[in-house]
């Protein structure tokens, strides 16, 4: 996985951004859109997408995108 | 007096809506992140206990208020509209305030189908979104609701006409999609999910 598909598929659950304005620094809690739902969305998309479980507590606990990506390749890593 | 539930999962107690939850109901339909997505609400709280009274004497209808586990109301949810010869409920007023303490909507909605289909036997669940509240058709459609309809004008909510999506889930629906959602929730594949209380109102 890299990190390019993977903001692909995070501006993919936003529907107001510009894809182009996220980036691996984004605090996405910091988008305007940002909502529980919107972090539901990553969840099922990293699911789908990575075959990686994300828990609340996961999203709860990076602030950038790409501290995400970084738990979703640490967790697709040992199979999680 | 008519009978209802009390639901609780490891996040949430969904208990039957009394009198006293009017001036509270008021409150959370008139947020204004909820304005345009839901029903129009009066601001008269003597109004909103009228029509609690009337519903309490209604059977097959369910309204409750959504606590946190030490009992802070963070919003409502209902079932209504029941038809008996599809065997069909209709799902809504699914509304919380603003500041609502996270919790896990995909264990919710493991909860609700469960009781829906499993504890009422429900054949049919159909609810419907206002077309332009993306976020809440995106989690739908994730959820595996399947689209059965756009009523075009079909309300006037803040003055506007709106056009709704319509929604339907089935037990067979719901069987299918079951084990990902509650794999996204982080919970266990168990039928039904969460303890149901069954109480009189």
């Amino acid at each position: 996985m890299d990190i390019n598909t993977f903001i692909d598929n995070f501006a993919g659950q936003l529907d107001v951004t510009p894809a182009d304005q996220i980036k691996p620094e984004t605090k996405f809690r910091d988008l305007e859109e940002w909502s529980s739902l919107i972090a539901l969305s990553i969840i099922a998309m990293v699911d789908e997408e990575y075959g990686v479980t994300l828990k609340g507590a996961d999203i709860k606990s990076a602030t950038t995108v790409q501290d995400l990506y970084d738990t979703v390749k640490g967790k697709k890593a040992v199979g999680t | 007096m008519s009978t209802s539930y009390v639901l609780r999962n490891e996040y949430r107690i969904l208990r039957p809506v009394t009198i006293e939850d009017a001036e509270f109901i008021v409150k959370v339909r008139n947020q204004p992140h909820a304005k345009g997505c839901i029903n129009d609400t009066s601001l008269d709280v003597e109004k909103q206990r009228e029509w609690i009274r009337e519903y309490l004497k209604r059977e097959n209808e369910y309204y409750w208020i959504i606590e946190t586990l030490d009992g802070r109301s963070i919003g409502t949810s209902s079932l209504y509209h029941y038809d008996p010869d599809k065997q069909q409920l209709e799902s809504g007023r699914w509304v919380l305030i603003a500041d609502a303490p996270e919790g896990n909507f995909f264990a919710d909605r493991v909860q609700m189908r469960d009781f829906v289909f499993n504890i009422l036997g429900i054949k049919r669940l159909v609810f419907d979104v206002v077309s332009t509240n993306k976020q809440v058709l995106k989690f739908h459609r994730m959820c595996g609701a399947i689209e059965t309809n756009l009523q075009k004008d079909a309300l006037v909510i803040q003055n506007k006409s709106v056009d709704m999506v319509w929604f339907e889930e089935t037990p067979e629906s719901w069987a299918s999609v079951r084990p990902k959602i509650c794999r996204w929730a982080g919970i266990s594949t168990d039928v039904p999910y969460g303890t149901v209380d069954k109480i009189t109102v």
